[in-house]
């Protein structure tokens, strides 16, 4: 089974701080999407053609397309790929693009999921942003996905702005419990190379939150949400039972999946051992021209072939980010890695300082861990 | 073939007649303050001499290593012959002997001095009399030497070359007005010092006949023809393929080559009393050649080697490791290399909890740590760690048996420790009266014993002070120069051990001893150094997933804390599938990085630690 990804790489303006491939302002996404749903079929018939586990339509901004195009694209997978079978397919929405004909359309293509960019309920930060939606916007798209009927839906949190308090951050947190949405990511906001942002930390314009603000903002985050009945699963996705991310999931377990569109990256094992991953070029007017020349292979870049070393390194620094943690005995049945043997005396001092927990089988981060995770990941290295 | 031909001349001279030859020989040496001019004097020579073409003239060509020409100091003495056409119509052979210009390579300067008849004694028309011109001219004074005083940049507008010249007058009683004035930078007054040189400094004595005593003044090693020695014969007459006799080494060598040193070797058949000039004899090891040896005929024995040889020993000692734990092989190579061409070098083995296997390794004086430092980094490419210089001590037990340590975690248990000695020495200090009150309390800080004081003229002071070998190799001349303006300078020899009241002071991270980082030190300054080291330690020390503490200890007793903070927050926030490459690349990084961190139980150094705390001020 295979995870599928599309890229869209379009929006409206830029996020301050944001480093995903994009280009803002274009109406024509024609060519676009002709071009990905040939792609699609042109690596399906390479021989990266598993039945279809999850789908995710990212961005970029997919709600930049109407919900034509997004049939268009969906009835070029299904084509391609075996889809039947998929449990899962989600779509990432920004709020002013949310309306309920949007929402009742992208229904009946078969969305089960919606990820809607909320960022922040309040005007000031939504605009330190550069976000293309205010507050009331924000508030009024969450109201029509919680009502709109899909299986589940996420809402995205920024937290940690510059000058952001407390109060600020349990306000924001307060407003999104009203909707019970039932999953949350929160994501500490992070000063990425070569963003707006970074630009405006360099120049002294904005000087980012202090590490020991950020930590309690994120122990608020960890609180509010797990007493009223989320599952903390992963660093920065919480989730009511039953509603973790298919998708996301399949990320931090090395499970096969396959990146479509400019900018998307794929994993996938070899029969011959180890694995490869890979990333699409990061141009849009590339990536077209050379889908319609039939090159699929050659929008690859970055090709590498991991060897077990390295992915064992890899699956050692995704699962710790999870509730279950690393397991151990995959990890030295599967990669040859047996980390009790070589890091014993490491797993005994992080258990001492009460950051991890462990038994036989596995090792889990606790709250104070998950603050760190990581340097505890990278004590753990070989 | 200029050499041979010059060959011809000298042993035309010497089968002659001796006295003749011996009278055309003048063997001389500068002897000057660093900046003071004495490279660039040497090279005016060379040019006037015509030794060197001009076009051939790099600056400072005595200086040959690296270090020296960045640094205007010469570490090894090096010698050179010119020819001269005197104005009384004979031709001189000019023998020039070039002296180490620092503090910590004074026996050198001692042997370099032993080998001349004269000194040229230049002195900085604008910056005055220097301690360790003092020092040296003393030294030359001890060997007889015809001094002969000279200011240089008389042509900068700040030279005071009257008042300059009656200290001179004060010290050596050359009367002021005939003191030369030169400009070593432009050539003026070059020729007229020459022709001083060889109406005023006497050409050398001693027998041809008698039997071989030629004294070492410096060797180097030669990667294909072994140690060479520098000579200057003083009696008897050597030849090629003669059985030689090293009386100090006590080993015997075929002179395969011996010859005359112009800008580089030309072999001659011969070398008799008055000469100077090296020998060659596939001598595998530079310490058989050891600076202040006589060389003497196998089977005619001098009766007496030269007085004055003196086995180097060093003073400062200090663990030497390599960066990366693999490279302790190249380290032990590099390390015997250097000690071919630098017999100062003592080393061996030593090992460290906290920086596993190296080296402890002894030098000449803090200038000479530094040399070998560098170049073990730019001649071997290697990354090291040093850990704090320290002196050679004497433990004293209460059994009363006395050892000798090199390393301060060599200090046995206060049970069976009685008291350490540490080693003093005298120390000159020269500076302009205005600064005598800010030396005086550096010399108090660093528990010196004043002794004396003299006047050399109005403005300047010669301060004398007994003072611990410890309290100086440590930034002592750089807090000096501070202190002064730049003005002061620093001379000093080993005056004995004494009684101190010293302690063993540990630095403990996490409860673990540091003991890259343990020192001798006295007592009343244990607390201050230990408050000292622990809070540049806390600068030093990023912050890890625990609390790190800091504690400077004496025995069990602590008595300086700091504690570093553990690590808050150290989290991505998204890991999706386009950041797992990313990451896993940050994170073979820094495992990378990792490497270069010294494990103290279980907190990470950084090698940058060690370095730090050794460059830091006390």
């Amino acid at each position: 089974m295979a995870g599928l990804y599309i890229h869209v790489p379009f929006c409206r303006q830029r996020c301050t701080y944001c480093d995903f491939y994009f280009v803002a302002g274009q109406r024509d996404h024609s060519a676009f999407v002709a071009a990905l749903c040939r792609e699609l079929r042109q690596v399906a018939r390479r021989g990266f053609s598993e039945p279809v586990s999850t789908i995710y339509i990212g961005g970029g901004t997919p709600s930049q397309l109407t919900s034509q195009d997004i049939a268009r694209i969906l009835r070029g997978l299904r084509k391609a790929y075996d889809a039947a079978a998929a449990e899962e397919v989600t779509i990432e929405l920004n709020p002013e693009d949310v309306t309920a004909p949007y929402l009742q359309a992208l229904k009946k293509l078969g969305i089960s999921r919606v990820s809607v960019g909320i960022q922040s309920f309040f005007d000031d930060e939504l605009t330190f942003m550069n976000r293309s939606h205010d507050a009331r916007q924000a508030h009024d798209a969450l109201a029509l996905v919680a009502g709109a009927g899909f299986r589940s839906y996420t809402v995205d949190l920024i937290f940690g702005l510059p000058g952001q308090t407390e109060d600020r951050w349990a306000q924001n947190l307060d407003r999104l419990r009203a909707f019970d949405a039932p999953h949350v990511s929160t994501y500490s906001l992070t000063i990425e190379p070569k963003t707006p942002l970074q630009k405006q930390v360099a120049r002294g314009l904005v000087s980012p939150l202090p590490d020991q603000a950020m930590a309690t903002l994120y122990q608020m985050a960890m609180d509010t949400l797990s007493s009223h009945g989320y599952e903390h699963y992963e660093i920065s996705s919480f989730a009511q039972p039953g509603h973790r991310a298919q998708h996301n999931s399949r990320y931090w377990s090395h499970a096969n999946y396959l990146g479509f569109g400019p900018s998307a990256h794929s994993f996938w094992w070899q029969r011959t051992g180890g694995a490869a991953r890979w990333r699409n070029v990061r141009s849009l007017r590339q990536y077209v021209a050379l889908i319609r020349g039939g090159q699929s292979d050659a929008v690859c870049e970055d090709h590498e072939i991991l060897s077990l070393p390295a992915l064992g390194l890899e699956r050692i620094m995704l699962a710790l980010r999870t509730a279950e943690g690393v397991d151990l005995l995959v990890l030295k049945e599967t990669y040859d890695m047996d980390l009790l043997a070589t890091k014993g005396e490491t797993i005994a001092r992080l258990a001492q300082a009460g950051l991890v927990t462990t038994d036989a089988r596995s090792l889990r981060l606790t709250d104070r861990g998950k603050h760190i995770c990581d340097r505890v990941t990278a004590s753990l290295l070989p | 073939m200029e050499g041979r031909a010059y060959y011809a001349r000298s042993c035309g001279a010497a089968t002659e007649s001796m006295s003749l030859h011996q009278s055309r020989i003048r063997n001389f040496c500068i002897i000057a303050h660093i900046d003071h001019g004495k490279s660039t004097l040497a090279d005016r020579l060379l040019e006037l001499t015509e030794t060197v073409a001009q076009r051939d003239m790099q600056d400072q060509v005595l200086d040959s290593m690296d270090l020296e020409r960045e640094r205007g100091i010469t570490i090894k003495s090096h010698a050179i012959q010119m020819q001269y056409p005197a104005s009384d119509g004979i031709s001189y052979t000019l023998n020039l002997i070039d002296t180490p210009g620092h503090v910590d390579f004074s026996y050198e300067v001692s042997r370099a001095l032993k080998a001349c008849e004269g000194a040229i004694l230049v002195i900085d028309a604008a910056q005055g009399i220097e301690a360790q011109t003092i020092s040296n001219l003393l030294l030359a004074l001890d060997h007889d030497l015809e001094i002969i005083p000279v200011l240089n940049k008389v042509d900068l507008p700040s030279a005071r070359p009257d008042l300059v010249a009656m200290s001179v007058e004060n010290l050596i009683g050359e009367p002021a007005e005939d003191v030369l004035t030169i400009s070593a930078k432009t050539g003026e007054g070059v020729q007229d010092l020459v022709e001083a040189v060889i109406a005023r400094v006497p050409p050398p004595k001693g027998k041809v006949s008698a039997p071989l005593r030629a004294l070492i003044f410096d060797s180097i090693f030669n990667q294909y023809r072994g140690a060479v020695a520098y000579v200057r014969v003083f009696e008897g007459a050597l030849k090629r393929r003669d059985d030689i006799y090293f009386m100090a080494a006590d080993r015997t060598y075929a002179a395969e080559e011996i010859g005359v040193l112009r800008l580089g070797m030309e072999p001659a058949e011969e070398l008799v009393a008055g000469d100077v000039g090296y020998v060659i004899g596939s001598i595998k090891d530079v310490r058989d050649t050891r600076v202040g040896d006589t060389i003497t005929h196998a089977r005619r024995r001098a009766a007496a080697p030269i007085a004055g040889f003196r086995e180097v020993k060093p003073m400062v000692f200090s663990g030497v490791y390599p960066a990366n734990a693999e490279d302790f092989e190249d380290l032990r190579a590099s390390l015997a290399r250097l000690q071919l061409n630098d017999s100062a070098i003592v080393y061996e083995p030593e090992t460290s909890v906290a920086l596993g296997f190296g080296f402890r390794v002894g030098f000449l004086g803090l200038l000479h740590m530094e040399i070998v430092q560098e170049r073990l980094d730019r001649e071997f490419g290697l990354d090291i760690i040093t850990t704090l210089p320290n002196v050679k001590y004497e433990i004293v037990l209460t059994s009363g048996t006395v050892q000798i340590i090199e390393n301060p975690n060599k200090v046995p248990a206060g049970n069976v420790l009685d008291h350490i000695r540490e080693p003093y020495v005298k120390a000159e200090i020269i500076t302009p009266t205005d600064y005598i009150g800010n030396l005086m309390k550096l010399c108090q800080e660093r528990r010196g014993e004043y002794m004396n004081q003299t006047y050399l003229d109005q403005e300047r002071v010669s301060l004398e002070y007994q003072l611990p070998l410890a309290e100086i190799v440590f930034d002592f001349y750089d807090r000096l120069k501070s202190f002064s303006r730049g003005y002061a300078s620093l001379d000093y020899e080993l005056s004995g051990y004494r009684r101190s009241d010293l302690i063993k002071l540990d630095i403990l991270i996490n409860g673990d001893p540091v003991d890259a980082l343990s020192a001798i030190v006295h007592r009343t300054k244990a607390f201050e150094m230990g408050r000292k080291l622990t809070s540049r330690l806390k600068e030093l020390i990023p912050r890890q997933m625990f609390e790190v503490a800091i504690q400077a200890a004496i025995g069990s007793r602590v008595i300086a804390r700091t504690t570093v903070r553990a690590v808050r927050k150290d989290v991505t926030a998204k890991c999706y599938g386009g950041d797992i490459t990313r990451k896993r690349k940050l994170l073979e990084k820094q495992k990378e990085g990792k490497k270069r961190m010294k494990h103290v139980g279980s907190v990470e150094v950084p090698q940058e630690a060690f370095l730090a705390v050794l460059s830091m001020e006390r």
